[in-house]
């Protein structure tokens, strides 16, 4: 089990911005980049803070990063 | 379990600073307890003279964490420089897992001081639950790094 239900299309967004390194999205986040892979494979939860801000790196709403799975959709 | 404790993953630097400390408390507890032992061959347990193997086993606990801390920014300053919120916050959910431990051990201690224990047993109980606490806030941790975390 993820030991969070938060989602996230980092990684598609990454190459989606010029196949940005994850690297380079740590660096312009203030991260390290081991934290990047963690929240990127649902194994960390950024706080808000920090999802406004990696949302601003792509230029995208919060929303169009990361996205909640409602624990009710589990079947 | 085996991925949560492979230690040819990459990590970051806290995660080997963590690895590091928890190494050297183990060492220095093994020495510890085969010097103890050791002595304990020729004389009964409970009056093998242990104070300033203790001090120094802890001292070493200390003084090589610290030491390992001091080489880490004097030898990669960048990188020595990058704990981020992550970092942070999984420091915080492993010392306070560890707190936990030694509160816990620390009421066992006092029990056994009221139940009339040799300061022997009382000052290892103590000893093992520093021990105990270290490696758990350790163990938790790297759990925490490895297999995720949610604050």
């Amino acid at each position: 089990m993820k030991p969070t239900r938060v989602t996230n299309r980092i990684r598609q967004l990454r190459f989606a911005h010029g196949e940005m390194t994850q690297a380079e999205l740590a660096e312009r986040v203030g991260l390290t980049r081991q934290t990047i892979i963690a929240i990127e494979q649902g194994r960390y939860s950024p706080s808000l803070e920090m999802a406004f801000q990696i949302a601003r790196v792509f230029k995208v709403p919060l929303e169009s990063v990361f996205e909640y799975t409602d624990p009710d959709s589990d079947t | 379990m085996s991925k949560t404790f492979d230690i040819t993953k990459e990590m970051t630097l806290e995660e080997r600073l963590i690895w590091v400390s928890a190494g050297v408390l183990l060492g220095s507890a093994g020495v510890y307890w085969g010097v103890i032992l050791g002595r304990a061959r020729y004389i009964p347990i409970t009056e093998v003279p242990y104070g300033w193997a203790m001090f120094w086993s802890l001292g070493a606990v200390v003084l090589g964490s610290l030491a390992v801390a001091v080489a880490t920014v004097i030898l990669a300053p960048r990188e020595a420089d990058q704990k981020d919120q992550r970092d942070r916050e999984v420091g915080r959910h492993g010392d306070a897992a560890g707190y936990n431990v030694l509160a816990l051990g620390c009421l066992g201690v006092l029990a056994l001081t009221v139940a009339g224990a040799e300061p022997f047993w009382v000052a290892h109980s103590l000893y093992l639950c520093c021990v105990v606490a270290g490696l758990w806030s350790a163990v938790t941790k790297i759990i925490a790094y490895r297999r995720g975390f949610s604050p």
